[in-house]
């Protein structure tokens, strides 16, 4: 079977399928093999990984505050004891 | 059916099997155990989704009460995150996006477009390259505040999917959408935070102005 080839439309309309892991096997290897011919779908990709890692990066990183986790202990707690009674 | 389980226009979802034999006392321990780690996560996720430290509080307060409410009914081996995720995201569209008044969805839509001509615009590749590179150099408020610009729809749907690293399978449980709507949602979000992000490092002089030749 020959390997396929996409062009950029193609490529550019699976871009974030690629980028996450959620593109199949025949769709990556054809996404693969059209990077290798193309310099501006290669920037394309490495465009949205920046901004994927970027948001991964700055965005995920809040700690709870203590006030919070007792609020909640006392929450799951509390229910219990009312269950109990 | 997913593996959150039968889904009704609820804020927690109903598994199919319930533990029945055990006492509160245990689940009380295994919720401790399992749900209290996630936490951290679901506040930095309800932080992204309120814009602000005291709704984020209430909002991770009223999912681990709902979760520990309905602990019962969730199973073990079950995606714990996706469905602590689930009852967040469900518990927010219920009770503060209607408080914060954010446009609808539908209003939204019209954004798009502009927003990705101008995106494609760019089509120098030492310009884009450039670009790409001048974007890591962001500092993380700006890209918190760039994520914050986009309706709440797309910004889960990034911050499911960024952050989290969830798959497209299961976001589309947690925000209980089409996995198409997820993919639409991914696209346009990504393409308008990624032109809010070049906005920001223009004018921080992370990329000069005007055209490259």
């Amino acid at each position: 079977m020959t390997e396929q080839v996409f062009e950029c439309t193609e490529v550019i309309a699976r871009v974030y399928e690629f980028i996450d892991g959620e593109a199949d096997p025949q769709t990556c290897a054809a996404i693969r093999a059209h990077l290798e011919l193309c310099e501006s779908c290669v920037d394309t990709i490495g465009e949205g990984q920046s901004v994927k890692a970027l948001v991964a990066r700055a965005c995920g990183c809040e700690s709870a505050p203590d006030e919070l986790r007792q609020r909640v202990s006392m929450t799951i707690t509390s229910v219990t004891i009312e269950e109990q009674e | 059916m997913g593996v959150l389980g039968l889904m009704e226009t609820i804020d927690v979802p109903v598994a199919l099997n319930t533990v029945d034999t055990e006492s509160a006392a245990e689940r009380t321990a295994r919720f401790e155990r399992d749900a209290m780690p996630l936490l951290d996560q679901l506040y930095s996720a309800a932080m992204r989704l309120t814009h602000n430290p005291q709704d984020a509080e209430d909002l991770v307060q009223d999912t681990f009460a709902k979760a520990y409410a309905s602990f019962h009914q969730y199973q073990d081996g079950t995606n714990l995150k996706a469905w602590m995720y689930r009852i967040l995201t469900n518990t927010f569209i219920n009770s503060y996006r209607k408080k914060q008044r954010e446009p609808l969805q539908s209003d939204a839509d019209g954004v798009e477009d502009w927003q990705l001509v101008r995106a494609e615009a760019h089509t120098s590749r030492g310009l884009r390259s450039a670009e790409t590179e001048a974007l890591d150099h962001l500092p993380d408020s700006d890209v918190k505040k760039a994520l914050q610009e986009l309706p709440s729809d797309f910004r889960m749907a990034v911050y499911l999917a960024d952050v989290e690293g969830f798959a497209y399978k299961e976001i589309a449980e947690i925000m209980d959408t089409p996995i198409g709507t997820v993919m639409s949602r991914l696209n346009r979000g990504r393409s308008m935070l990624r032109t809010l992000l070049q906005d920001y490092a223009r004018e921080r002089g992370l990329i000069p102005d005007g055209d490259a030749s």
